[in-house]
């Protein structure tokens, strides 16, 4: 009789050290997800100077913009995106 | 005004669907209409006994097909049950599996390459595999180079396959669960028993979308090595007979029917059992 309230509390409560568990392994799944996303972003914002030094695989010092606007400006985008 | 849908749906997609499997038995170097010439059946006689990587190309495609279905299926649907909990920060992580889902396939092979590349790249660096001696070519490796692409292919469809499952989990009755908690069903005798045949219009629809896939995969491939060695792909060398510099349109053709075949001998009997099971019950 007794595992009727029991059956009822455990679904809306769950166990924690199983919460616990699936937190850390969607976490970890999830990371694993955007590492390639995370590791194409950590290259486009470093200059290529401190990459060839360094190495990829290293801490970067300096981060920047500064490869967006250099293709931006060096293959002539607003001549291809804007109207004339 | 239905008829404008009609005649456009006609024109571009029966017409030039017929029209290719058509000059599959052809000749024609796609320049005028006189210069086509029928071969009959040359062009299948070649592509079989001469071309070297036909039977690699359509061996590439059924792994392809195979480890879709044996990885990103299992993984999505496993990951979507764990997401239906009603567990704290679930958009989150959501958002993290069906991120590579938004991105093009030319830009995840770019993402790609620069995980893969053997002197720079994130795997070589961190295991040191960038050094001559030991070194590990990802993208040239004939041996590896396939399986390296189908990791990246099965990221993307996990994701998009996750979402799937989790629409088709919103769906399933949470009067069922419930009963099967009062009946001491335990997780996976619920997972099994009640929401997996509940489940079922979606896995026709994620079977269906990832034999698509399969066959259909190109530009991932294209990007990441161009379709070099050891991941040719049917899809790549139509391209390649196609708008390659040979321009052999009639041959690309015959490539393309044999991709059309394929595609029909998995998908119609798969269908066929579908629709039957579903009008028995």
């Amino acid at each position: 009789v007794s595992a009727f309230p029991a059956a009822l509390g455990k679904q809306r409560t769950p166990l924690r050290p199983a919460r616990i568990l699936l937190h850390i392994f969607l976490a970890g799944t999830a990371l694993a997800w955007l590492a390639p996303l995370l590791w194409a972003i950590l290259a486009a914002l470093r200059p290529y100077g401190e990459t060839s030094t360094k190495g990829y695989v290293s801490w970067p010092d300096k981060l920047s913009l500064d490869n967006f606007t250099n293709a931006f400006q060096q293959s002539d985008m607003l001549h291809y995106s804007a109207p004339r | 005004m239905a008829g404008v849908p009609t005649v456009l749906h006609i024109a571009l997609v029966w017409v030039t669907a017929l029209a290719s499997v058509g000059l599959a038995f052809t000749t024609w170097d796609g320049i005028g209409f006189d210069s086509i010439k029928w071969v009959g059946l040359d062009n299948f006689r070649e592509l079989i006994t001469s071309n070297p990587q036909f039977w690699p190309a359509v061996q590439h495609n059924l792994i392809w097909l195979a480890a879709l279905i044996l990885v990103p299926v299992p993984l999505g649907m496993f990951l979507a049950v764990q997401l239906d909990k009603k567990i704290r920060f679930s958009r989150v992580y959501q958002t993290a599996f069906f991120l590579p889902v938004v991105m093009s396939f030319a830009v995840i092979g770019f993402v790609w390459q620069l995980v893969y590349n053997p002197d720079t790249g994130l795997i070589n660096s961190l295991i040191g595999a960038n050094k001559p001696g030991h070194y590990i070519d990802w993208i040239g490796d004939p041996d590896l180079n396939l399986w390296a692409v189908l990791v990246a292919a099965s990221w993307r469809h996990t994701g998009y396959l996750m979402i799937l499952y989790l629409a088709g989990l919103k769906g399933v009755d949470p009067a069922l669960r419930e009963a099967s908690a009062l009946d001491g069903a335990n997780e996976w005798q619920t997972f099994k028993n009640v929401v997996f045949p509940t489940l079922r219009p979606t896995n026709t629809i994620v079977l269906v979308v990832t034999i698509i896939e399969a066959l259909r995969a190109f530009d991932l491939v294209f990007v990441f090595n161009k379709g070099a060695e050891g991941t040719e792909l049917l899809s790549i060398l139509v391209t390649n007979n196609i708008i390659g510099e040979s321009s052999r349109i009639g041959y690309g053709s015959a490539i393309a029917v044999v991709l059309l075949l394929i595609s029909l001998a998995v998908i119609i009997p798969y269908l066929v059992a579908t629709f039957r099971k579903e009008r028995r019950s």
